[in-house]
């Protein structure tokens, strides 16, 4: 049963840390898929009420895709930290305004869900469908438009890449993930605290990929799954787990600047291209 | 009651000014966005809180308790988080976000062990006066002059030190143009360092003002606090002292009023929304397309 919880929640974090990678392909810091995952996961509690689960989950994640497409449509052309500030105050100020609502469930947090999952197929199932797509577009010539945009926008407009529009679509993906991710997390603990619209898990969700590192989408998801996992491990001392996962993130920062799994397009690799 | 509410609001503005003058001077000598620059302030506001209760409850003690405890503490950052990183010269570059890392890396560990030593919830902070002032209509707390008074007097010592002396003149140059500056024999690490003291220098005045005002810290006040003066200077526009500063007062007026004629629970949400339609227009708006 344990274990069983672990897995969910090792799938669910990787589904987030590839909705984080995306706008990290085109070179933007989304940071405010706390947020985004939040209204996913309250959008598939009130669908799974009318319909069937998959479907439910497919709400949250339009829900998702629609809330990040307007916090990017907001963002629209801000520059790279800007942007990144930006998004992170929206997302507090999403989290405050959900406190405030009664339909969302006020400060005590959101627990109107129909039904409880235990296994973690439906996880399973939606992690590796996205793990397929996400190994066909890692292919495909629209990363290769994406690692452009990232390296250099005006190389990518004077090659004729809709610089922006490529950037919205790349947010509104991730978006979309994070919607699912909100909606099977709701469906397995059963709650979302107004704590998880805020920076706290936006800032956790990025982690995953400047940990992992975001060359390819491996790196998100081994960083997903390492993260997850360590906090766990470390629950013989639950006062300083927070402690370690700090120390962690300090250390692996002087270690692996550039991720712990980054094959392709790496920051050193972008350093050199850059020439400096 | 509006008087009022306007003195109010200058008295936690110039606590967030404060703030963001830190974080500029951060900013203007390293170019780097200090992310545990928040804890740095809590560290303040608990050494004060420590001094008062194991040595002596006497104001302006506690305060160098609380510049010495956030220098502690901001150096302890710099050294850890941030050096190590080598030179980042550039907010936009990926190296940055390295930075960014490593320095919410170090705000969880220095907020967690807080948590550890001193419990999650909200401590009582001694205030150094309780009295009131009679003007008129008006009755304005003893703590609101004091604090109004404190941040002139810091902000000219500050002004003072950058304009007119040495120092001062070596960490303008060092902003200006770093390698420039190392090129006619300035030590770079050196200033460095000082900005670092500077600045948390500043926290630490900014966290005795706030839990003046509050009547309470706890351990999470660095993270609100920090990331309010963070969008506090990135509208006032980064290394602009003054826009900081006058950003910071608007919004302490703003969440004022908010508190005082709509509701306190969207004390957070007013300020939060006018200073993001604020970069969106400024930035975003009015930007030219590439």
């Amino acid at each position: 049963m344990y274990l069983n919880q672990i897995a969910v929640f090792v799938m669910v974090n990787c589904i987030l840390a590839l909705s984080c990678y995306l706008p990290l392909t085109v070179g933007r810091l989304f940071i405010c898929y706390g947020a985004v995952m939040s209204i996913g996961g309250v959008v598939a509690a009130e669908a799974a009420y009318f319909v069937p689960m998959p479907l439910a989950l497919l709400c949250g994640g339009v829900a998702g895709l629609l809330y990040a497409g307007l916090v990017g449509l907001i963002c629209w052309r801000l520059e790279e930290f800007l942007f990144a500030v930006v998004t992170l105050a929206i997302g507090e100020l999403t989290k405050v305004l959900v406190m405030n609502s009664a339909a969302m469930g006020g400060p005590l947090g959101f627990k109107n869900v129909s039904a409880i999952l235990v296994s973690p197929s439906y996880p399973l199932v939606f992690l590796s469908s996205f793990v397929v797509v996400l190994i066909y577009f890692e292919k495909s010539l629209m990363r290769k438009a994406f690692h452009f945009i990232k390296y250099s926008e005006v190389t990518a407009a004077s090659l004729g890449i809709p610089v922006e529009k490529y950037r919205l679509l790349a947010i509104s993906a991730g978006g979309f993930l994070a919607g699912v991710a909100g909606g099977l997390y709701i469906h397995t603990v059963g709650i979302i605290e107004p704590r998880m619209f805020g920076f706290e898990s936006s800032i956790q969700i990025l982690m995953f990929s400047l940990l992992g590192g975001y060359g390819y989408f491996l790196g998100p998801l081994v960083g997903a799954i390492i993260l997850t996992i360590t906090p766990e491990t470390l629950r013989f001392s639950t006062s300083f787990r927070l402690v370690f996962y700090g120390l962690v993130l300090l250390l692996s920062t002087r270690l692996w600047p550039d991720g712990w799994f980054s094959k392709r397009f790496s920051i050193s690799k972008m350093r050199e291209l850059r020439g400096s | 009651m509006f008087g009022e509410q306007i003195l109010n609001g200058l008295g936690i503005g110039c606590a967030y000014a404060l703030i963001a003058a830190g974080y500029n001077v951060i900013f203007g000598v390293l170019k780097i966005v200090n992310l545990a620059y928040g804890e740095v302030f809590m560290a303040g506001a608990f050494s004060a809180l420590v001094f008062a209760r194991f040595v002596s409850p006497n104001p302006i003690l506690m305060c160098l308790a609380s510049i010495v405890g956030a220098s502690i503490t901001g150096l302890l950052v710099h050294f850890v988080a941030v050096k190590p990183l080598g030179n980042v010269s550039n907010v936009n570059s990926p190296r940055h976000l390295s930075v960014v890392v490593s320095t919410i890396g170090c705000s969880l560990v220095l907020q967690n062990l807080a948590l550890e030593a001193f419990g999650g919830y909200t401590q009582p902070f001694p205030r150094f006066t309780d009295g009131f002032i009679t003007v008129g209509r008006w009755h304005i707390e003893d703590v609101l002059i004091v604090n109004l008074l404190v941040t002139v007097l810091v902000g000219f010592t500050v002004s003072f030190l950058i304009r007119r002396t040495n120092v001062g003149l070596r960490l303008r140059a060092v902003s200006d143009n770093q390698v420039l500056a190392q090129s006619v024999g300035i030590n770079v690490n050196a200033d460095a360092v000082f900005s670092v003291v500077l600045s948390s220098a500043l926290a630490g005045v900014a966290a005795i003002l706030i839990s003046q005002t509050s009547g309470g810290i706890s351990p999470f006040m660095g993270s609100m606090y920090g990331f309010k003066g963070l969008v506090i200077v990135i509208v006032g526009g980064l290394g602009n002292t003054v826009g900081g500063i006058l950003t910071a007062l608007v919004t302490g007026l703003l969440e004022a009023l908010t508190t005082g004629y709509i509701s306190s629970s969207y004390r957070d949400a007013v300020a939060f929304g006018v200073l993001v339609s604020f970069i969106v227009a400024r930035y975003s708006l009015t930007s030219r397309r590439r």
